[in-house]
Order: structure tokens, then sequence, then C-alpha cells
């Protein structure tokens, strides 16, 4: 018997059902139940290859609900890559069972490069429509469920940024003196273009700062993280196409991005969506020069010449920043070098956050519980700041943070060295 | 009583967000850890009909009732990662109770104790007692994510055994739901108490077959302040069985005393590139800890008990890194198999340290003596070993089989047991009475009557269809 699981069945064929899975899944954490992790999952996977279980509504909700977090990938001690088998399996189940309309709609949506920027990029104002300020100022909050896009009435979101990314820095940034240390093209995404612009400057200016040459192209595609997780390799090879283009063109050194989703789609994800691509060997070419800006400026050697920032500060890692690139070092080592920080690392720092895009908006009182053991250890560290390399781990713990009370504020890694460069 | 209503009432003791009921989601309990995880006829033949998860002794109390009276039978499960198919579901209707939920975790250090909920990982008792400057010492090598429940149900035994005793060494007191639902507290966290039978004992490596643990008084130690850790190089695989128990002998307690032969080391070394001697028979790999300044003479006395069996040559760790790196080796045994086979068994019989040798012999003779490649490794210093029993195909498998037997029986003719650490299981039951004899093996299956007399708690585990 073969059919589209049995390659999934052979790559998860190692499986010994140790359950190492199980003890740093942040899902099987709350849940506990063996459908809830990596190791049911496979056995799942064995099941739809044998036609024992068909694919289902009940059984698209189970391989959903996952944070893709890649620490059991991590940890795996038959070295089985669950997560990139992970979003094959949804992409086969999505073969079969219809995916729900939002998220259907929302890809489609992002496929029309250019609607989705205009979009997001004009969409400010009619915010107030939709949402409210809440009270301490932390963000948004719905003003109406709206479950189908994650909104439940205590989220906090981030507003909308008024200008985007795009309009605040220019489209090529050059050291004011000096030789060019390198020519790299800056891939902000999403979340930096229209939420966090603020962040993405920081990047630019940092990279600036460090002498190096940043080229942003304009029409950059989301990243397609969204699609691809989903199982939507559809949308996501539309959108890998265009920012294969786009990076492989002006003869880069690096690609840099602030944003770890980015970076672990650019770098790995693209893999799977491009197999059979004609963008495929342009990628091939490219994957190895993505870095995130962090361990772009380590390899480089940056500048020390930094003014005093007085404030504790703690990092959280994020998933595609620890275990997607394997960066965790580089961070520390540049905001510890900023004069006046006391840096207090926070236990379990590389957990995931239960943002997890998508699957915060699908089960959001689930990764509101993950959320909590997180919050939990920022409070213990007594921080005035959280820094982490990932908006969207920071928009999530900016919601855990105020809906909890936590007096402690969140900022891209970037804008704190940006800071201590007094650049912002 | 029928499905339906058995859910129904399952359901309001512990919350529909404490039940799988889902057939597609209960099928995923069928499964079994091990290197066998994947074949088809290792899979339980029966789905179970719910899986709860309890969040308090008095639910599980509610939950045994109901099955005892109705004849449900009732398997315990933290993450079902033992490797004597601990948890294998034998009966039709089974309910899987998961234990995950009971994640009690206090220390106390001014009494040495932790007082712990079975679903807690071992390692958080390790990492909690470290605050305070104290051990928790097992530690199986699934510590980091098998919870402490199943340590105990399973006296679950690790590397630094030689010196500091498997599970059931620690445990001073349970809490324990019965077959009929009743709660009983057994022990305390006295340091001395004769009073009578030891029911904690009886309990501790009952495998979920006497009752339902879901809390546990555990005992701790101080922390050693600091270790070395050290390999022996041996050209002669008997030469490497002789050090165990000379080094045993010497005055030295090795804190760790593991053993890997050449099959091991050359397929290890395939994963890590760490150098190790792919041309030597046999390493043993040890590690002593405590007061820092005895432990420069504590590697010397066992370095010197080494050369007097002719070692080839001596590695000593100092740094946590080197340190590390001689355990990452050992930490590799066993998913580093698959490169020299598909499949294989692998088990954990023990016997005196002093027959070490005898034992190596009889396994590689059983290997030639039915075209069977075999590879051993484990705990030498306290005489429990993992012989490994490669085979690629079914035949291959049914040859296999046989050199495990006759090892097995060979174990057991030189006084040794069929499992120090992983339990009986349903893997094992048929050596039972072997082991045993009709009248110990009686008296064992007297006290299962007495406190289960239905055999509904995992039932199968430790006597087979005897029952």
């Amino acid at each position: 018997m073969s059919n589209q699981y049995t390659p999934l069945r052979e790559l998860s064929a190692k499986c010994t059902f140790c359950g190492v899975c199980h003890s740093v899944c942040p899902v099987f954490s709350k849940l506990a139940v063996e459908s809830s992790c990596a190791r049911g999952r496979l056995f799942q996977t064995r099941f739809l290859s044998d036609e024992k279980i068909r694919a289902s509504k009940h059984i698209a909700e189970t391989v959903t609900r996952c944070t893709l977090c890649q620490a059991c990938a991590a940890k795996c001690s038959a070295g089985i890559k669950t997560t990139d088998l992970f979003m094959r399996l949804r992409k086969e189940i999505y073969g079969e069972v219809p995916m729900p309309l939002a998220k259907r709609a929302a890809f489609t949506w992002m496929s029309y490069r250019a609607l989705f920027d205009a979009c997001l990029s004009y969409g400010a104002p009619f915010q107030t429509l939709l949402f409210k300020e809440k009270e301490d100022g932390a963000g948004w909050v719905s003003r109406l469920p709206i479950p189908a896009a994650g909104l439940n009435l205590r989220r906090v979101i981030p507003k909308l940024a008024s200008r985007p990314l795009r309009r605040v820095i220019p489209e090529v940034g050059k050291p004011a003196s000096g030789a060019v240390k390198a020519k790299v093209v800056f891939f902000p995404g999403c979340m930096m273009n229209y939420v966090y612009p603020a962040a993405g400057k920081a990047v630019f200016d940092i990279l600036v700062k460090n002498g190096v040459e940043v080229h942003v192209p304009k029409k950059f595609a989301c990243c397609g993280t969204p699609a691809i997780t989903s199982g939507d390799f559809g949308t996501g090879r539309i959108l890998a196409e265009i920012n294969t283009g786009l990076l492989s063109a002006g003869g880069y050194d690096a690609i840099i991005t602030g944003c770890a989703t980015c970076a672990t789609a650019l770098a790995h994800e693209y893999g799977m969506v491009l197999e059979d691509s004609k963008a495929g060997p342009a990628w091939d070419a490219l994957k190895g020069k993505v870095q995130d800006f962090t361990s772009f400026l380590c390899g480089l050697g940056y500048s020390k010449d930094f003014r005093e920032v007085k404030q504790t500060v703690t990092m959280h890692d994020p998933c595609h920043l620890v275990r997607g690139m394997k960066v965790a070092k580089q961070p520390r080592e540049i905001v510890k070098a900023i004069p006046g920080v006391t840096f207090v690392e926070m236990a379990d720092a590389d957990r995931c956050c239960g943002c997890a895009g998508t699957f915060s908006a699908h089960y959001y009182e689930l990764s509101r519980r993950i959320n909590d053991d997180k919050i939990d250890s920022i409070a213990r560290t007594k921080a005035d700041l959280t820094v982490t390399g990932c908006s969207a781990c920071r928009m999530h713990i900016d919601d855990g943070l105020s809906q909890r009370g936590v007096p402690c504020k969140t900022l891209h890694t970037a804008e704190l060295v940006a800071r201590g460069y007094g650049l912002a | 009583m029928d499905r339906e209503t058995l859910i129904a009432r399952l359901t309001d003791i512990v919350g529909k967000e404490n039940i799988v009921t889902e057939p597609d989601d209960l099928l995923l309990y069928i499964f079994n850890a091990g290197p066998k995880a994947q074949q088809a006829s290792f899979h339980s033949k029966h789905v179970p009909i719910a899986a709860v998860q309890p969040g308090s002794a008095q639910e599980i109390s509610q939950i045994m009732r109901i099955a005892h009276e109705k004849g449900f039978p009732v398997i315990a499960r933290g993450q079902a990662s033992g490797l004597a198919e601990n948890t294998r579901i034998t009966k039709e209707n089974t309910i899987v109770l998961s234990t995950m939920r009971l994640t009690k975790l206090e220390i106390e250090p001014e009494t040495l104790t932790a007082t712990v909920g079975p679903g807690v990982v071992t390692v958080e008792i390790k990492k909690a007692a470290g605050k305070f400057g104290l051990l928790y010492p097992p530690d199986p090598a699934s510590f980091g994510y098998s919870t402490i429940g199943g340590n105990v149900a399973t006296d679950a035994g690790g590397l630094q055994c030689v010196k500091y005793g498997t599970t059931r060494s620690y445990v001073a007191g349970l809490e324990v739901v019965l077959a009929d639902g009743e709660i009983i507290r057994t022990g305390n966290k006295c340091i001395k108490d004769v009073a009578g039978y030891n029911l904690t004992q009886l309990f501790v490596g009952s495998e979920g077959t006497l009752g339902i643990i879901t809390e546990i008084i555990l005992k701790l130690i101080p922390l050693p302040p600091a270790k070395k850790a050290m390999m022996a190089i041996f050209n002669d695989l008997e030469a490497a069985g002789a050090a165990v128990s000379k080094v045993m002998v010497s005055g030295v307690v090795p804190s760790i005393m593991e053993f890997m032969d050449n099959t091991l080391i050359r397929a290890v070394e395939e994963v890590i590139h760490q150098g190790l001697p792919v041309d030597a028979e046999a390493i043993l790999l040890m590690e002593v800890d405590g007061d820092p300044a005895v432990l420069d003479g504590q590697v010397e006395k066992i370095s010197s008990v080494c050369k007097g069996l002719g070692v080839r040559e001596i590695r000593v760790a100092n740094t946590p890194e080197e340190i590390d790196a001689i355990w990452e080796g050992r930490r590799n045994c066993l998913p580093s198999l698959s490169r020299v086979s598909k499949s294989r068994m692998s088990g954990d019989p023990a016997a005196p340290i002093n027959r070490l040798p005898e034992e190596l012999r009889k396994l590689k003779e059983l290997g030639k003596k039915y075209n069977v490649k075999t590879a051993c490794y484990g705990h030498a210093g306290d005489g429990n070993l993992h012989p490994c029993f490669l085979y690629d195909n079914d035949e291959e498998y049914e040859r296999a089989t046989k050199v495990k037997d006759e090892f097995y029986a060979f174990m057991l003719t030189i006084g040794g047991t069929v499992t120090a650490e992983h339990g009986v299981g349903n893997e094992k039951t048929k050596y039972m009475k072997d082991q045993f004899g009709p009248v110990a093996y009686g008296i064992m299956t007297g006290i299962k009557k007495l406190l289960d007399p239905k055999n509904i708690l995992n039932p199968g585990c430790l006597f087979g269809e005897n029952l």
C-alpha cells in the first residue's frame, strides 16, 4: 500500500516511541495526551500511510495543534526532522480536508503582493473600526470577538504602524565614511514592515553604523511562513519565487534578517516549497547567505562605540532563531557589550512563547497557557526589559505581560542595540 | 456498564478536557517504546476504551471504584517510555490512566526529602534539589523525559547505581490508590523506621500491578562537590571484565563504571567522531565524585588496578567539557546501533560483578552458535549489562531470540537476574518462574491477588497469563 503519506512514514520510521519529545513540547506540557506531541503524530502519519485512519477535520486539528517550535526535532534521539515532517503532513492533510476558510482567504490575499502591501500600508486609519485602545497603553483589544482571525476580547495586539518601514528608511543605506565592509540585502519581513517599523529601522541603522551598505528592495513579498507552516505550499511557493528573485539579484554578500521566522523560511523552508521550482537552483545558491543581523555583526566585527543604557535586561530566544538559525550566543554578546545593561538570564529562555503565528490565532487560549510559563520566567528575573529577535514573540509576550500585569517592557533586540549606539 | 455510560461517569470525574475518547486519538495508545516500536506485531492488540488524566488521588479513587466494581482494566501511565512493555494494553476495555497532571514538587532541605507527584519528570526533581545543594541520585538514561512515577513503579536504575543504588534506595514513603479505590499512605520522612512489613518497598517496582502511586516521598543527599571521569582502553575483553571487580574491591567506589565492547566503540565513533579507539576490544568509562581533594588519588588508584591487568591506555577527563565528551560516547550507544543492523533487542540482566568475564565469553559463544550479531555495553560496575541481539529480518529475529533466551538462562545459572532496571513488564514474564522458583512465585501471585483480586491493575504485566 502506498499513498501520499508513505514518504512521510518513511521519514518517521526511526521513532522508538521513547518520549523525549514529550519532555520538551510546550503543547504536551499543557495537554499531555498522545495526540498532542511529536511521537503520537509520527505514528498518526504511519496510520495515514497504512490507511488505518483517514484524514479528517479532527486529524487536521491535531496536526495543527503544534507550535512547530523544533524543540522535539532538536532532542529527538532518532534524529527525526519532526518539524519539517509536520509541515509536509499538514500539506497532505489539507490536500484532502478543506483548510479553514479564514486561513485560505488570508493566504490568497498574501499571494497578491501589491494588494497585501496596500492594505497593510494604508490600513492604520481604519483600525479603530475594529479595535479600541487598552487602558494601560499596551496596544489594541478587539471590539468584537473574531475567532476566525484569532481575536478574542482579551487579546492585546500591537497597532498597525501609521507609516510602514518602507516609508521610514531609504531603499539603500550607505555608511557615512570609511570603506564599505560588506554589501547586504535586508529582508525586514511583514512584522517589521507594518507593525514594528522602529525595529526594522534599528536593524538598518545598526548595519549602516557598522560600515555596511544595506539594500532594501521595495517589492519583497511576505516570506510565506504563515502559508508554508499551515501546509499551503502553493502560496508559499509563489512568495518564495518572488523573494528568491529579488535576493538573487544585486550580488549581495549576505542576506540579513531581523526576524527569526523570516530567516528560517529563507534559509530552510523554501527548500520544501521550491522542490521542483525553476527558482530552486537560485535558492540553493543563496540559502547559505541568510543570517540574523546579530550573527552577521559578530562575524563582521561590530563597533563598541556604545553609550550607557541603564536597564536590567532579559532575553527570550525565539524558536526560529535558537533552533531554526542556531543563534543564541550572538545577541547576548552584543547586548552585554552595552555599558549599563545588567543582563539577567531567564529560566528556559529558549522555550517556545506559545505564539507560533497562526497557532495563536487558532488556539488562543492554549497559546496563552504556554505563554504564562514564559511570563513567569520573565517576572522572576525582575527585568525592566525583555528583548527578543522575533516580532511575533514580542507581540505575544507583550500581550501576556499586559494581561498578567507584569511591569516589564519589550523591545526587539535591535532597538536596544540602536539605543546603545545612540541611534534611537 | 456500556462504553457510553463509562465515559459519562469518567467525564464527570475528570472533566471533559481531561479525557480522550476520539477513536483516532485512542489508537495512539497501542504503541510500546523500544527498538521494536515500529513493528506492527509489537503493538498492543487492544485500543483503550478511554484515556483519562485525573488531577488528584481523590479522582483516581473514584475512577478505581468504578473500574473495580465493573471490572475495567486500568493501566497507570506516565510517559510510557519503559523499555519492557511495561504499559502494554493486554485486555479489551482498558482505561489508560495518565499521571501527567500530578506534578506536585516540594523540596524540604531540613529533612533531606522531596515530596513529588508521579507526573513530575525526574530531571525536574534533580534541578529543584540542586538549588538547595542536594542530589536525587537515580539517573536512568531516560531521566530527562521519564516520570518519577514510572521510575518508582519500575525501580529504575541508571549509571550511578554502582555507588548510589536504584530508585528504591531513595523512596521513603508513598500515597497509593488501591484497586478498590482505597487511598493508603506508607512510610514517612524518618531516616529509620522498622515497623512491620515494608509496604513502601512492596509498591516500588510493582509496575502498576498493586496500586496507583499518587505521591512519593524521596530521600535526597548532599550534592557531591566535584567529579572526574576517565576512560580505560583494553585490548583484551576479559581483562576489561576482570578490571571491573578488581576496581570495585580496591577501596574506591566509582560513581559510574560503564563498559562498551568493540562493536559499540566502532558504532559510536561513527556517530560522534571523537577519536575512540576503534581497534580496542573494550573500554571502561568511569567517574569518581566527592571532595575535590581526594579525587586525584582515586583516579590514580583505579589507573594502577587497570595497569595491573594490562590496560593499553588511560585517558582522564578533568574539565566539565572533557567529562561530557566521555559521556557523550556512552549516551550514543543505543542509537548508534541502528548503523549496525536494522533492528535489535536489548536487555538489562545482571549478575554478581565478578562474573563479567564469563558473561562476555558466553554472549560471544552464543552469537557464534546461532550466527547472530551481538554487542554489549552496560553498567559494569553494578553487574548490569545491556546485551544487544541484532537482526535485519524475521528469520534472524528468530535466531536472535534464541540467543537472548539462552543468555538469560545462563545469567540465572550464575546467580543473576533477568532485569536490573527496566522491569519485567510484559516482556520478561516468561522468565519469572525460573528466576523465583514455584514457591516464591506463588507468594508473589498471592500478594497480587490480595491487593487486586479482580486483576484489573496492569493485567499481563509481571505474570502474563498466569493469574
